[in-house]
C-alpha cells in the first residue's frame, strides 16, 4: 500500500480573517472597479485574490494581475513585491514552479530595495514551498531557516511558529518522520498559545502526516480531526480538502476503508470545485486505491483510467509504475486476464527501465523527421502496422492461455510489441499535430505569394494550387483519429469544399448554386484525399467556366455506392457545355490529367455524359471505408 | 467611427502576417505578439476588441491564464486558433466549452465566418 501524499497548499501566511468566503460574489467586483481611490483599489484587489485563492485559484490569479497593472501604474514600492509574491504563490498552487520562482525572485528585490525585513521572511518561506515541491530539498532547508532566522530576529513570535512548520514539512519528505514531528509540535505549541487558528491547523496536518508514518494511528487521526474542525471553521474549501485528503490517508491506513473512502470523495468534490489539479489527482488515486482494497475492483476502474489520463497529461511518469499495477490489480479482480496481464508487464517494464527520458528523447528526433506535410503516405502506413500489430497482440495473449509453456517467450514478443504500439500511437497524434500546422503554413505561404503576383496566368496558377492545399487541409481539420483510424466524414466535408470553392470563385451570391446528393459515408484517409482533390478540380472547372458573363445556374454532386459495390461520384452542371466553354481545353489540361491520374489511383476512369452543361461520373473500385 | 483592433497571438510569423495582412485588408487595426507577456503589454496599450490566440498546447496554462485575463480585465473576447484535434479540445480539462474555436488548417472563408460570429457575439453584449 502506498500513501498519495499531496502536502500542503501553499498556504497566506497573513491571517485573513475568520470571515473570509469561500467564493465572493460577482457585485464585490463591481464594486471595487467604482472604488476613486486608487491604492485603495489595490488592496481590496488583492484582499480578493486571496479570497479567491481558496475557491478558484485561475480567478484569483487574474484578479492578482489586475492589481498588478494598477500598482505598477501607480509605481507602488509596497505593493508592486507584495503582489509578486501572491502571483508567484497562485502559480506554485496552480503546479507552476518555474513561473512562481520568477515571480518570487522580482518580489524579493522588491523587499529587499524597500527593506521590508517581515516580507523577505514571507517570501523566503514561498522559495522553500517550489523547492520542496521540486525536490530540492537542501535548497528548501536553506530558505526555511533563512525565514527563520529574520523571524528571530524580529522577534516574530507567529513568524517563528510558521517557519517551524516549514521545516517539518522538509524533514517530512525527506522521510525523517520523527523530526517532521518534533518541529510541527514546535510550531503547534506557539500557535495554540497565541490562537493563530489557521496556522495551527496548518501544524495539525503535518503533525498528522507525520504521526501517521511513524506508526502511531491514534495520534495521526486526534491531529487530522483537530486540524479539520479548525478549518471548517475557517470555511477555506481549498484547506478543508486538503485536511480530508490526509485523514482519508490515515483511515485508510488504520483500514477503515469505508470512512476513508467518504473522506477521499469529499476531498475530490472540493478540490475540483476550487480548481487545484494537483489534490485532484491525489483524491482520484486514493480512491482508487482503497476501492481495489475493498475489492470493488468495477468502480476501481474509472478512477485508475482517469489517474492514468492525469499522468500522461501532466508527464509526471514516476507515479505511472504505481498506477500500473492499481490497473493491473483492478483488472486481474475483474477477470480481464488479457488487460491485468498487460498492466502487469507495463509495471515490470517500466519498473526495470524507466523509459521516459530515453525514449522521449528518441521521440523527438522521430517527430523531427517527419516534419512535412508530404509525409502524408508515411502516416497511413505506419497506421496499417499498427492496425496488424495490435491484431497479433491479440493472437499472441489468446495462444499463451492454451499454451502456457511458450508463455516465456511470446511475452517478451509482445511486450516488446506493446511498447512500440504506446510510443506510435502518441506519435501519430503529433504527427497529425504537425501535419495540421504545415499544411496551414503552406496554404498562409501561398496566399502571401499571390499578394505580389500581377501576371492572371501566374496568379491563376498560384491559385489553383492555393485551392488545392485548401482541399488537403479542410480533410485534416475534420480527421476523425477514433481506434487509430483516420476516418473522414466525406458529407461534412464536400459541403466545406464546396463552400469554400463558391468563396473563392466569388460565386457567393446565390448565381451559382452547389446541390449536393450524398451518402453518409466515412472514408479512409487514403480515399478521401484523391477524391477530395478530384471533385475539387470538376467543381474548379464548372465554376471557372460553365457561368461566364454572369450566367445563373447549379452544380450538382453526387456519392454513392453502386449495387456492385463501387464508390460512384458525379459532378455535373447546366452551364455552357465543353462546347461552348471557349479556352477550356488549354487551362484545364493539368486538372484534367490531375483527375486522370488521382482516378487511377482509386481504379476508376472518368466518363463524360452528353448533355445539356457538362457532366462527368467516376466509379471506384479501389476505397476504404471507415 | 474607429476600426475595430484586433489583438493577433500567433507564434507561426507566416500565419501570422497572412492573417495580419487578411485583416487589415478587411478594415481592422492588428496589433501582433509571439509570446503571453508581450500580449499581456499590448493589451495594457491598445485594449483590443478582439483577441485571436493560438491555444498553448499541452500542459501548459499559460494561453488559458492568458485568454481569462483578456476576458476579464479588458472584456475582449478571444478567438482560439489551435492545431490540436478537436478530440483533444474537447477532452482538455482546461478548455471550458461556449469558447470560439478555429481549427488548423483553416480556409480563408471559415476564418472570416468566424470572426463574424465571434464579432457579433461583442456586438450583443455591448
Amino acid at each position: 500500500m502506498r500513501i498519495f501524499f499531496l502536502p500542503l497548499v501553499l498556504g497566506i501566511v497573513t491571517w485573513v480573517g475568520a470571515a473570509a468566503q469561500s467564493a465572493p460574489p460577482d457585485s464585490l467586483q463591481a464594486a471595487i472597479a467604482a472604488l476613486r481611490d486608487d491604492t485603495v483599489k489595490v488592496r481590496r484587489l488583492h484582499d480578493l485574490a486571496t479570497q479567491y485563492s481558496g475557491s478558484d485559484l485561475e480567478q484569483s490569479l487574474v484578479i492578482n494581475h489586475r492589481a498588478y497593472a494598477l500598482a505598477a501604474r501607480l509605481k507602488d514600492k509596497d505593493w508592486l513585491p507584495t503582489l509578486e509574491t501572491a502571483i508567484g504563490r497562485t502559480h506554485a498552487n496552480l503546479s507552476q514552479p518555474d513561473s512562481a520562482l520568477h515571480w518570487f525572485q522580482l518580489a524579493q528585490r522588491g523587499f529587499e530595495a524597500n527593506g521590508n525585513q517581515k516580507g523577505l521572511a514571507n517570501l523566503f518561506t514561498k522559495f522553500r514551498w517550489v523547492h520542496n515541491y521540486l525536490g530540492e530539498y537542501e535548497k528548501a532547508l536553506e530558505y526555511a531557516f533563512k525565514a527563520l532566522a529574520i523571524y528571530e530576529q524580529l522577534q516574530d513570535e507567529s513568524g517563528i511558529a510558521i517557519a517551524y512548520s516549514y521545516v517539518s514539512e522538509i524533514f517530512y519528505s525527506q522521510e525523517k518522520y520523527q523530526a517532521s514531528a518534533d518541529y510541527a509540535q514546535k510550531g503547534y505549541d506557539i500557535q495554540k498559545r497565541l490562537g493563530m487558528q489557521d496556522d495551527l491547523a496548518y501544524s495539525c496536518q503535518n503533525l498528522g502526516d507525520a504521526w501517521l508514518l511513524i506508526g502511531d494511528y491514534d495520534k495521526a487521526l486526534a491531529f487530522q480531526n483537530e486540524g479539520l474542525a479548525l478549518r471548517r471553521t475557517l470555511n477555506n474549501d481549498l484547506d478543508i480538502a486538503l485536511s480530508l485528503n490526509s485523514r482519508g490517508n490515515v483511515l485508510k491506513y488504520m483500514k477503515r476503508y469505508p470512512e476513508a473512502l467518504a473522506d477521499y470523495q469529499a476531498s475530490l468534490d472540493m478540490a475540483r470545485q476550487t480548481g487545484f489539479p494537483a489534490l485532484v489527482q491525489a483524491c482520484i488515486s486514493n480512491i482508487g486505491d482503497v476501492l481495489n482494497l475493498l475489492g470493488r475492483y468495477r468502480e476501481a476502474l474509472p478512477y485508475h483510467l482517469e489517474r492514468q489520463r492525469g499522468i500522461r497529461e501532466s508527464r509526471e511518469y514516476v507515479d505511472a509504475p504505481e498506477n500500473y499495477r492499481l490497473l493491473a490489480e483492478a483488472y486481474g479482480g475483474i477477470g480481464q486476464y488479457d488487460s491485468a496481464y498487460h498492466f502487469q508487464k507495463l509495471h515490470s517494464a517500466i519498473k526495470d527501465s524507466l523509459l521516459t527520458e530515453e525514449t522521449s528523447a528518441r521521440m523527438s528526433e522521430l517527430q523531427t523527421q517527419y516534419e512535412t506535410a508530404q509525409r502524408e503516405a508515411k502516416i497511413a502506413v505506419q497506421e496499417e502496422k499498427l492496425g496488424e500489430q495490435r491484431t497479433a497482440i491479440w493472437a499472441i495473449a489468446a495462444v499463451l492461455l492454451v499454451a502456457l509453456i511458450a508463455g516465456v517467450l511470446l511475452w517478451r514478443l509482445s511486450r516488446q510489441l506493446r511498447q512500440r504500439n504506446e510510443e506510435k500511437e502518441f506519435l501519430i497524434k503529433e504527427i497529425h499535430h504537425r501535419v495540421k500546422n504545415n499544411l496551414q503554413v503552406l496554404s498562409s505561404l501561398l496566399y502571401l505569394q499571390s499578394r505580389h503576383i500581377e501576371d492572371e496566368t501566374a496568379l491563376d496558377a498560384v491559385r489553383e494550387g492555393q485551392s488545392r492545399v485548401d482541399a488537403m487541409g479542410l480533410i485534416h481539420q475534420k480527421l476523425y483519429m477514433g481506434n487509430n483510424l483516420a476516418a473522414v466524414d466525406m458529407r461534412d466535408y464536400l459541403n466545406n469544399l464546396g463552400d469554400t470553392l463558391l468563396d473563392a470563385f466569388r460565386l457567393h451570391d446565390d448565381r451559382v448554386e452547389i446541390i449536393y446528393h450524398l451518402e453518409p459515408l466515412h472514408l479512409d484517409v487514403d480515399t478521401a484525399i484523391p477524391l477530395g482533390l478530384i471533385v475539387n478540380e470538376l467543381l474548379t472547372n464548372s465554376l471557372k467556366y460553365a457561368f461566364p458573363d454572369g450566367r445563373r445556374g447549379k452544380v450538382e454532386i453526387s456519392l454513392w455506392k453502386n449495387q456492385s459495390g463501387k464508390l460512384c461520384l458525379k459532378v455535373a452542371d447546366d452551364g455552357v457545355g465543353q462546347a461552348a466553354a471557349a479556352d477550356l481545353k488549354n487551362s484545364t489540361s493539368f486538372g484534367t490529367s490531375l483527375v486522370q491520374m488521382l482516378s487511377k489511383k482509386l481504379k476508376g476512369t472518368p466518363q463524360v455524359l452528353q448533355g445539356e452543361g457538362y457532366a462527368t461520373v467516376i466509379a471506384f473500385e479501389n476505397f476504404k471505408e471507415v | 467611427m474607429r476600426p475595430l483592433t484586433i489583438l493577433l497571438v500567433e507564434d507561426e510569423p507566416v500565419v501570422a502576417l497572412d492573417m495580419q495582412l487578411e485583416l487589415e485588408q478587411a478594415g481592422y487595426r492588428v496589433a501582433t505578439a509571439t509570446d503571453v507577456d508581450t500580449a499581456l503589454r499590448v493589451c495594457a496599450e491598445h485594449l483590443p476588441d478582439l483577441v485571436i490566440l493560438n491555444f498553448v498546447y499541452a500542459n501548459n496554462m499559460d494561453g488559458m491564464s492568458l485568454a481569462r485575463i483578456l476576458q476579464t480585465q479588458y472584456l475582449a473576447p478571444v478567438l482560439f486558433i489551435t492545431g490540436a484535434s478537436w478530440e483533444y479540445m474537447e477532452e482538455s480539462a482546461y478548455f471550458y466549452a461556449g469558447h470560439s474555436v478555429l481549427y488548423k488548417p483553416f480556409t480563408k472563408l471559415q476564418f472570416r465566418a468566424a470572426m463574424k460570429s465571434v464579432l457579433e457575439k461583442v456586438c450583443k453584449q455591448l
